[in-house]
């Protein structure tokens, strides 16, 4: 069996690892012992881990694994963004797919698959004045905003939409999930907020509120909503934004039996990431490690440096610093994270306290699931009983794909929430025609002339956005 | 529209001679005849479009599922897992299906006793729905092309056990037929079927078999009967090489000679000339310029001709007293002996195969050849099927056999007198043997350019040819491109199938790769027997079926002949040794001496 040393050399001999290395050629110090450190710190740290409980195990064993007779669903979801090159705003097309399926299941409902698409802008309300704005100079980023801000609440609805039963699913109808069945979603359990809601001190602008029927339907369970406003029958349009409708599908969410866990595909390349400092603050707490040991603050040069200095230095972000921790089938024991910086948050519209911290933290964890690999992050709300079981389903799934290393269920859905290509061409070209015909009817020759410029180009800055209905 | 029986729905592009559709899981099958409803130019000026049933043949069915990628297929297959124990999609799979348009028919042609297709003009509409047709469209689809046609049921769409196919017996006699596939593929399970299906019209049939593979025919004759109930005759005739006339004779002789590798020297070549011209030849072989009276003389056996004409050559060479000349004369002598024993022996062979035949079912009958030329009904005759046994006669004694038996009927049939023989047909069994492809056989081939007269005149005088062969890359190609019918049934080897494909005007790309799939029995028909091409599972007759030329257990055969012989060999071998031991001794008493 190989030592751990041996292990993370062959890692580190890797593909993957060659951003990393270019990085810290950069700095040909950095550079001169690199290996060492890393090597080092996987074979030394990881054993402080493991001696007091960090680092948990799951065995591979798929033809034990794989026996439940149809009496566990898995539903996962995922959203797609139809990034269609149109001379509209960016991307305004979403489609959230719904695969639920039941392993050991003979029968015809083994799976079902529920694909809504939505034309973003039909989802805002269009008798808000905020609603038809002009081009202005950061409506563009805003608006990117907006599209993303609402692909993420949708995703996050879906599961709570699912979770709750509400779908109708086209084999059996509306299915309330069981306390044993799980929900996976396709990115962070929870992203920051702040990012989504566009307050305008710097611009000025502000983006419309959803429709009262979007609202409805992101907000299902609306007559028993936590937030008193959010059960008016006419809510105003401020807690029909995204913050407010984030925060109560997401505390919702909390409250339920069945698990959901997001699973992050690409975890961020920040150094000394969330995880990590979360985890070494948790050490420190329990006296397992100094406090000097991560966060040394000494001016006299000779003095070593903390591991959050070291991690910093040599660019080691929470899915490599883990990457080296773990062998195949490890998970590090979950901690909980707070995504909502109140540095970050827009205070103006909504007060920190409240509703900042009103939106529920993570549980995190990293998961090694092949060797060749980087580990996957898992979030989820609380860690339930069933939680080790819970991982366990996502190693044996992520397995079946071990190239990709990422529950297949969720490769099944991306592949299905794609836009596909001649869906892409035709939209493309019908948008392009439109354009042209309305800068023709027009009669104004600078329009038809940008109009025919955009037709030949891939330009997509803000022009004629669609109207919703 | 309705949507019952639909299957799928068009996709992609589609143009004139075909199109894909997405087809429903399970609902339809390769060599399916589907139809969807088009709207195609109207060649009348008062209308723009007409409403028409657009008719196809399902060639190929492709099945994906995007959402199942091959490595969990390799990681399932390691782990000996079942898929649907797993969170594996198996549901996202969809089924395209290429289909080959036949033709379009006008949708108020479908209330007709008989469909009859036109070429397609126009391309069929993406998203138009595509269905089967029920049982009762699909044979008015496919039955025949004028009214009273005489057909022969060949067996069932292959997809579908309920729709018989039935091809025109008439075509197939007026315009030949290839029957193509490799050994065991059901050649003549599907030759017997043709059989029977012409005999139930009573059409006289020859048959050249150098195997036997048809004379279970003869044992089963009393399941043979024609429409009216009369019965079908089966004959097996042991064939002989027939000459008459000096002409011929001497023709013959001269390739027997070149063929058997018989060679003379010039000196003895020379006298051989001079023997064959003489006087007592010309009398012996027939020619009426040297006979004292015009008479009509008779075809006889070659080896008789050769017997008589070993007899001129040794009155010659008794008469002989110049050593030299008596040398050349015994060399030509001795040759011709040879000859004739080489034709003996083969005569022999023929002979002892068809006795053995009859050890195992007595009832068989081998008649000797009659006379073609005075007696050609003996041969071909309305409810009589003739069977000539080519069983251990040489490639080259065949073919000559072949050529000489269809040639005199041919021209018989040619003359156009009154009372020639009717219309026949003729199998041929083995045909690469009588129309052999290759440069060096064609040369050596007699039956080649007969069996080419047949084709091309088949169709004035009623001589169709029906050529059976497992290796139709080595038939020749202007001989094969003169059938306008053709059943293929499995075929291995690509230089087979590509050899088909060129010859025949029908076969697609995705026809071509089925042959070497398709199982016994299965068949792709296409042709002037058939409306269009399709595949089908050909009906076998078992009750025309002998055992006695069936697959042969050597190995049984071999266990009862050592039951039968060992104690004899014993015998033998006991004996042998007694005679060991007594040359031993007596060689030992030798050295003593």
């Amino acid at each position: 069996m190989a030592t751990q040393k041996e292990k993370i050399k062959a890692r580190l001999k890797k593909g993957y690892y060659s951003d990393l290395m270019v990085l810290a050629a950069t700095q040909t110090r950095i550079q001169d012992n690199y290996m060492e450190v890393i090597i080092n710190l996987s074979d030394k740290f990881s054993k402080i881990l493991r001696d007091n409980g960090y680092i948990k195990k799951l065995e591979y064993k798929p033809k034990e694994f794989w026996n439940f007779k149809g009496k566990k669903t898995i539903y996962n979801i995922d959203g797609g963004q139809a990034s269609v090159q149109i001379p509209t705003a960016a991307p305004f097309g979403l489609r959230v797919v719904n695969y639920k399926v039941k392993p050991g299941d003979r029968s015809s409902n083994r799976e079902d698959l529920i694909s809504d698409p939505y034309v973003v802008t039909d989802l805002f309300d269009p008798n808000s004045e905020l609603f038809d704005q002009n081009d202005d100079d950061g409506l563009a980023d805003d608006l990117k905003k907006m599209q993303d801000g609402t692909r993420i609440i949708f995703e996050a609805a879906a599961g709570l939409r699912t979770a709750l039963g509400v779908l109708d699913w086209p084999k059996e109808g509306k299915v309330v999930p069981k306390k044993n069945d799980m929900i996976f979603l396709h990115g962070p359990m929870v992203n920051p907020a702040a990012g989504y809601e566009v307050q305008g001190t710097i611009s000025g602008k502000k983006y419309p509120p959803y429709s009262l029927e979007t609202y409805n339907f992101l907000l299902p369970h609306r007559k028993e909503a936590e937030l008193p406003e959010h059960r008016d029958e006419e809510p105003l349009e401020k807690y029909r934004k995204f913050i407010p409708i984030y925060c109560e599908i997401l505390k919702k969410i909390k409250t339920l039996d069945v698990p959901i866990y997001g699973c992050v595909e690409r975890p961020g390349i920040a150094p000394f990431g969330p995880l990590t400092k979360q985890l070494m603050d948790r050490m420190i707490n329990k006296r397992i490690i100094k406090n000097t040991d991560v966060y040394r603050n000494s001016r006299k040069p000779n003095d070593p440096d903390g591991m959050a200095d070291i991690l910093r230095k040599y660019q080691i972000s929470d899915s490599a610093f883990f990457d080296y921790m773990l062998d195949v089938g490890e998970y590090i024991d979950p901690q909980e994270i707070n995504k909502q910086e109140e540095s970050k948050w827009p205070i103006s519209q909504w007060d920190y306290e409240y509703w900042g911290l009103g939106i529920p933290k993570t549980f995190s964890t990293y998961l090694k699931v092949s060797e060749n690999k980087k580990p996957i992050r898992i979030e989820t709300m609380d860690v339930r009983e069933s939680y080790n079981e819970d991982l366990n389903m996502v190693f044996h799934s992520s397995r079946l794909l071990k190239s990709y290393s990422f529950p297949v269920g969720l490769d099944i859905v991306d592949k299905l929430a794609k836009t596909p290509d001649w869906m892409k061409r035709n939209v493309r070209k019908n948008a392009i025609m439109l354009t042209l015909r309305k800068a023709m009817e027009s009669g104004n020759k600078r329009a038809v002339a940008i109009a025919r410029k955009i037709a030949v180009s891939s330009d997509n800055s803000f022009f004629n956005r669609p109207k919703g209905k | 529209m309705s949507t019952e029986n639909t299957v799928g729905v068009v996709v992609g592009n589609t143009n004139t001679d075909s199109y894909s559709f997405i087809l429903t899981s399970m609902s339809g099958s390769k060599g399916d005849l589907v139809y969807t409803e088009s709207e195609i130019p109207a060649s009348e000026s008062n209308k723009s479009a007409k409403k028409v049933f657009v008719w196809g043949r399902i060639l190929s069915i492709s099945r994906t599922n995007t959402a199942f990628p091959s490595e969990i297929a390799q990681e399932i297959a390691k782990e000996q897992i079942e898929i649907r124990e797993t969170l594996a999609s198996t549901d996202n799979e969809y089924q395209e299906a290429e289909v080959e348009i036949l033709g379009q028919c006008e949708q108020k042609a479908t209330e007709d006793e008989q469909i009859f297709l036109s070429p397609l003009n126009y391309p069929v509409m993406p998203s138009a729905q595509v269905k089967i047709p029920n049982e009762k469209l699909v044979k008015k689809l496919l039955s025949g092309t004028t009214e009273n046609e005489k057909l022969i049921k060949i067996g069932s769409l292959i997809s579908r056990s309920d729709i018989d196919i039935n091809v025109s017996a008439s075509k197939i006699v007026a315009r030949h037929m290839a029957i193509l596939a490799m050994t065991g593929g059901g050649k003549t399970v599907a030759t017997r079927r043709i059989i029977k299906g012409l005999s139930n019209f009573g059409y006289p049939m020859l048959i050249f078999d150098p195997h036997g593979d048809y004379l279970g025919l003869y044992s089963n004759q009393d399941k043979l009967k024609d429409e009216n109930g009369e019965p079908i005759n089966v004959k097996i005739f042991q064939p002989a090489l027939m000459a008459k006339g000096h002409d011929e004779v001497v023709e013959m002789m001269i390739t027997l000679f070149t063929k058997f590798d018989l060679s003379l020297s010039p000196a003895q070549t020379d006298k051989f000339y001079e023997f064959v011209e003489s006087k007592e030849a010309k009398v012996a072989f027939g020619d009426p310029a040297a006979t004292a009276a015009k008479r009509q003389f008779d075809s006889k056996d070659i080896k008789e001709h050769l017997k008589a004409f070993e007899e001129i050559i040794r009155k010659e060479l008794e008469g002989e007293e110049n050593k030299t000349i008596k040398r050349t004369i015994g060399a030509v002598l001795r040759t011709v002996k040879q000859l004739i024993r080489e034709i003996d022996l083969m005569q022999k062979t023929n002979k002892q195969l068809a006795k053995r035949l009859k050890s195992k079912d007595n009832s068989f009958e081998f008649e000797n050849m009659p006379n073609l030329i005075t007696d050609p009904e003996d041969v071909v005759r309305s409810n009589q099927i003739s069977i000539f046994y080519l069983g251990g006669f040489s490639r080259l004694l065949q073919s000559m056999i072949v050529s000489i038996v269809l040639e005199t009927l041919f021209k018989n049939r040619a003359s156009l007198d009154d009372d020639r023989i009717g219309p026949f047909a003729s199998i041929i069994e083995e045909a690469h043997n009588f129309v052999p492809g290759s440069g060096e056989e064609k040369k050596s081939t007699p039956s080649l350019l007969t069996i080419r007269k047949l084709l091309t005149e088949g169709r004035k005088f009623g001589t169709g040819v029906i050529l059976i062969s497992q290796r139709p890359n080595r038939l020749d190609e202007t001989t094969l491109a003169q059938c306008n019918s053709f059943l293929i049934l499995k075929l291995v080897n690509p230089r087979d199938q590509g050899w088909v494909q060129r010859v025949m005007e029908q076969m697609s790309d995705q026809d071509r790769e089925a042959l070497k799939a398709f199982a016994n029995g299965q068949a792709f028909i296409s042709g002037h027997a058939v409306k269009f091409p399709l595949q089908v599972k050909v009906d076998r007759d078992e009750e025309l079926e002998t055992s006695i030329m069936g697959d042969e257990d050597f190995i049984n055969e071999n266990s009862q002949h050592h039951q039968k012989s060992a104690p004899k060999m014993k015998k033998r071998d006991e004996n042998s040794d007694l005679i060991s031991s007594i040359a031993k001794s007596a060689k030992k008493a030798k050295t003593k001496i």
